[in-house]
């Protein structure tokens, strides 16, 4: 057993306070999140379990401001997002938080390197080309780098996935279960490097899964039932 | 479900979406198709109309033949109408020039321009039909009788049994028209009737004309003088061997060929919004063990059915929009467009609708059933084949990484590429080629001029320039203009030599004369430098700044050629090196004159009668005075209805354009709608989501565009060359204007058809979008 590192963070990267979700109305009416209220402080590789239709994928919706709550704060980094218009939200998104889906969705006109430093190139910023080169050494795509999403495998295509998650140096990054499409072995590898993202960079990193296992590797879990969270503290190795 | 062929309604009724979809665009398509074959079939129906109300509906006409072998020749069996038409006898009614026809009422009726308005048709020798204005001006009314001077000089009576309508050539050359039977014109007839009697021959429907014509000439060894075709008419119904008419033949079958090309390369663009996903269905029909023939059979069918159900809404569409068209056409004006035909159908617009929609539909469905086949089920049913086949990255260092992908979709899907280039460059070729033929009617009519009188006088003694003011006073005119004509001019130079018409022009004549220069300046022609300006005509060795010798009966003089222009304004006839004109000075010092033999009057307002017979008591009554309102406004009926339908075609062929890059790009935006959820979630914002679209349409609009005017330009400068530069010299110029009309048209399409596709991605929030075909 270790004991999570939030202890010795200074502060939160991630506060969600009260956090509600309702579809439908009256009797249609669903909580996917109710009253859902936890902290995530810098470094932290946390875990988000539970059946499906739980709410799990609704809070890193929310979480990651691609959704909006009925009700209820989400501060990154100190800063209330939903407090943002639509166009600071979407620079803030781009600049703050990382995405890493089930399907990879890599944009299928680009390659390696370009999807790795897309979130740069829409910011009009200049990749940090040693940092790229970093990235692609540590995630093994170095003689990949211009393929295409077409010519790469599945476990290729999430390693890239993840680096253009890192790309933009992000506050926090949301992984909907990452290893879903993938083999065993590919799953493996995939929470492997991102432990070792986390550790790396002190990257804050919110992933959902299913996988018991991989939830192990994480730093804390949190499981969702009915929409409602609990903690379930440091995981156990 | 009796066969698997069954599964085709069910699939409809779950994607009834898409099939209302494809059922609009073949609706569409079909309607356009078919509005622009009927509007071409009705442009020349009016036109056809037009040429029998103004040459009469023969298709042949021999002159100077035995009566037995006109006799002979109306037997033949191809033969439906055939009658002597007699004319070129001249008399005197009253003081004016009577011109006599002479014709049985059938033929007549049939076989020339002339019609009977009122009355009954003259059956006996000394009866006769006189014209309307006539009968106005003479104070005649049916029934009464009249004395005419016939040819041989002696006095005849006739009674007036019937009006003859106005003709434009008539009131022109200022003469009354009567028109008797066929007895009553021999009774008269003097050597002259010769000239002008012609036996006039009307084809059965479905006769071929040329062979028929070619047989007659043969069979009765006619030379080639003795008989000819009536070229307008015959060239309406695509008989003509006129060389001028086998020309237009092949622009029109040029024309027809880009217009069914645009047919066929919108309902491609339509049926090639929803191919991945019926490329998805057609691999799941693979996976369960369907053949590629089954999947084949299912396609055809699918597409016959969608056919069926849209062809003949669009029909009906097209026959009405047609019908809207031409009722339009007269509502705005009988007059102009009194040929055009009202609720007719048109079986080349059916046909050609109805072709178009079924075999289109069926190529272009069994696109998808294709790719189905090829690739392997599973990668068909998964979808991926569509999305992910790109062989090279998009180019992020050129643009910025959205602008970038745009251009990337626009250039990665090349059948789409291809479909939405054809379809600018071919809308912006038919705009150049449809372009000229407007500059064509506009130029090869001289009363759209902006000279064009209403009324002509012409006296050869001079009129004195006064005479013009005391004109323009008289109410209802615009203005009055006079020139001094001197025919026969002998006139030198180092190239060329012979006789010119020599006419002076006044302040207005040199002022509309700028818009006609081919070359040089008119400056200096007004003034008193000695300067003058040349017609064009084919084979001129002329240049601007060439030194010509008029040889004048006061001399020899000198002059300088400082413009030559495609048409001038002259009553005179030209001489062998066509007119020259000067300035009034110029043209007393040279010639002596100083009346005006020629005097344009233009008139305004409704009561132009009234300015009319004004201007008659102004004058002396030996002055001729041509009335050319009504061939004015025949000539400007001709130029509207031709306007107006070309105009109408590059209308529905503009909207074929845009309905294309409408569906394209919804297709495009509808196949990458999760991909844009992806980029969102990166953090893509809506400005750079717009800006992606745009970046496709703009890459198809410049393509297009490109093309378009690499080809249409060459196409239009032939055209030109062809049509207007050979005959009236002026020079090709890039038509800038309408070229940029079109360029902007397209444009504006393109940014209008992202407008629908950009509002329903905002409507959709990211976490729809990424969840969409998940």
């Amino acid at each position: 057993m270790i004991i999570s590192e939030r202890q010795v963070m200074n502060m939160n990267i991630l506060d969600v306070q009260n956090l509600c979700k309702t579809y439908g109305k009256g009797e249609a009416e669903v909580r996917a999140l109710d009253n859902v209220s936890f902290s995530v402080g810098k470094g932290e590789f946390i875990a988000i379990v539970g059946e499906s239709g739980s709410g799990k994928s609704t809070l890193l919706n929310v979480v990651g401001a691609l959704d909006n709550p009925t009700s209820g704060k989400v501060l990154i980094d100190g800063k209330d997002i939903f407090s943002m218009p639509e166009k600071k939200l979407t620079v803030f998104r781009r600049r703050n938080i990382g995405f890493i889906f089930q399907s990879f969705n890599l944009i299928p006109e680009l390659n390696v390197e370009q999807n790795i430093t897309f979130p740069l190139l829409l910011d009009y910023q200049k990749p940090d080309q040693k940092y790229v080169e970093e990235l692609l050494e540590t995630l093994g795509l170095k003689e990949r780098r211009k393929h295409l999403p077409s010519q790469l495998s599945g476990g290729q295509q999430q390693r890239v996935a993840i680096g253009r998650a890192l790309a933009a140096r992000p506050a926090i990054i949301m992984a909907d279960e990452p290893t879903g499409n993938l083999d065993s072995r590919n799953s493996q590898e995939v929470i492997t490097l991102l432990k070792s993202m986390s550790a790396k960079y002190r990257q804050t990193i919110l992933m959902i899964t299913h996988n018991e296992n991989h939830a192990d590797a994480t730093d804390r879990v949190l499981c969702m039932k009915d929409g409602r969270l609990k903690d379930l503290g440091v995981a156990v190795r | 479900m009796r066969s698997y062929l069954g599964l085709i309604p069910q699939y409809e009724r779950v994607h009834h979406k898409n099939n209302r979809i494809s059922v609009l665009c073949i609706t569409l398509s079909v309607c356009l198709v078919m509005a622009i074959f009927s509007m071409a079939d009705m442009a020349m129906r009016s036109q056809k109309n037009y040429f029998i109300k103004t040459n009469g509906e023969y298709h042949a006409a021999l002159h100077d033949v035995e009566t037995e072998t006109a006799e002979r020749i109306s037997e033949r069996i191809d033969v439906a109408i055939s009658g002597w038409v007699y004319q070129g006898c001249v008399g005197m009614l009253s003081g004016k020039t009577v011109s006599f026809v002479g014709a049985e009422e059938e033929t007549m009726e049939s076989l020339t321009e002339m019609d009977m308005t009122d009355g009954a048709y003259p059956s006996r020798p000394d009866e006769a039909l006189l014209n309307e204005s006539a009968m106005e001006q003479l104070g005649l009314s049916i029934g009464d009788n009249v004395t005419v001077t016939v040819p041989d000089g002696s006095q005849k009576q006739y009674q007036i049994t019937g009006v003859l309508a106005d003709m434009g050539s008539m009131l022109k050359a200022d003469i009354c028209g009567m028109a008797l039977c066929e007895e009553g014109f021999l009774a008269i007839a003097d050597e002259n009737a010769a000239d002008g009697t012609t036996y006039r021959i009307q084809f059965k429907g479905g006769a071929h004309i040329q062979e028929a014509m070619k047989e007659i000439k043969s069979q009765f060894g006619l030379s080639d003088g003795q008989i000819s075709e009536n070229t307008a008419l015959l060239g309406l119904m695509g008989q003509s061997e006129s060389n001028i008419m086998q020309a237009l033949y092949l622009i029109a079958a040029i024309l027809v060929f880009l217009v069914l090309i645009a047919g066929t390369v919108m309902i491609s663009a339509g049926f090639n919004t929803n191919v991945l996903e019926r490329t998805q269905f057609y691999g799941l029909l693979r996976c369960l063990g369907a053949s590629a023939k089954q999947v084949k059979y299912f396609v055809i069918l699918q597409g016959i059915r969608q056919s069926a159900k849209g062809v003949p809404i669009g029909l009906l569409a097209g026959q009405v929009v047609t019908w809207a068209a031409c009722l339009l056409l007269k509502s705005i004006s009988g007059d102009r467009f009194s040929e055009v035909p009202l609720f007719e159908f048109s079986i080349i617009g059916i046909l050609a609708g109805i072709v178009v929609g079924f075999l289109i539909v069926l190529l272009a469905s069994l696109s998808p059933a294709k790719k189905a086949s090829r690739v392997s089920p599973v990668t068909a049913i998964s979808g991926a084949s569509q999305l992910t086949q790109n062989k090279h990255a998009a180019n992020t260092n050129l643009f910025h990484v959205e602008t970038g992908m745009g251009v990337f979709h626009a250039l990665s899907g090349k059948k789409n590429l291809f479909l939405m280039t054809c379809s600018f460059a071919i809308s912006i070729m038919l705009f150049l080629s449809f372009q000229v033929m407007v500059v064509f009617l506009n130029q090869g009519m001289p009363a759209l001029a902006p000279w064009a009188p209403d009324v002509s006088v012409t006296a050869a003694m001079g009129l004195e320039p006064s005479i013009i003011e005391e004109i323009e006073e008289i109410e209802g005119v615009k203005c009055a203009f006079g020139r001094m004509e001197y025919g026969w001019l002998s006139v030198s130079s180092d190239t060329e030599s012979g006789t010119a018409a020599l006419v002076s022009y006044e302040e207005n004549q040199f002022k509309w004369a700028k818009e006609e220069l081919n070359e040089g300046s008119t400056d200096t022609v007004s003034g008193e430098t000695g300067d003058i300006l040349v017609s064009y005509r084919d084979g001129m060795q002329w240049k601007v700044g060439d030194t010509v010798t008029f040889h004048t009966p006061f001399g020899e003089k000198q002059v300088r050629i400082a413009g030559i222009l495609s048409s001038t304004n002259a009553s005179s006839e030209a001489g062998s090196i066509g007119y020259i004109i000067c300035s009034e000075q110029l043209h007393t010092e040279s010639t002596g004159m100083t009346g005006y033999t020629a005097v344009d009057i233009q008139l305004a307002g409704s009561s132009t009668d009234e300015a009319v017979s004004a201007i008659r008591s102004l004058l002396p009554p030996d002055i001729s005075i041509a009335d050319k309102r009504l061939s004015n406004s025949e000539s400007q009926s001709t130029y509207y209805t031709g306007a107006v339908f070309i105009y109408g075609f590059l209308f529905i062929i503009a909207l074929i354009a845009v309905f294309n890059i409408f569906n394209s790009m919804n297709a495009s935006v509808a196949a990458r709608t999760r991909q844009y959820g992806v980029m969102r979630s990166m953090g893509m914002g809506a400005g750079q989501l717009y800006k992606m679209i745009a970046a496709e349409a703009a890459t198809y609009a410049v393509l297009g565009c490109v093309t378009g005017c690499v080809l249409g330009l060459p196409l239009n400068k032939m055209m030109f060359q062809f049509l207007i530069a050979g005959k009236w010299g002026t020079s090709w110029q890039p038509p800038a204007a309408s070229l940029l009309l079109i360029v902007m048209l397209c444009f504006g399409s393109a940014a209008l058809a992202i407008r629908r596709p950009i509002k329903k991605i905002r409507k959709l929030s990211i976490v729809d979008t990424i969840k969409l075909q998940q």
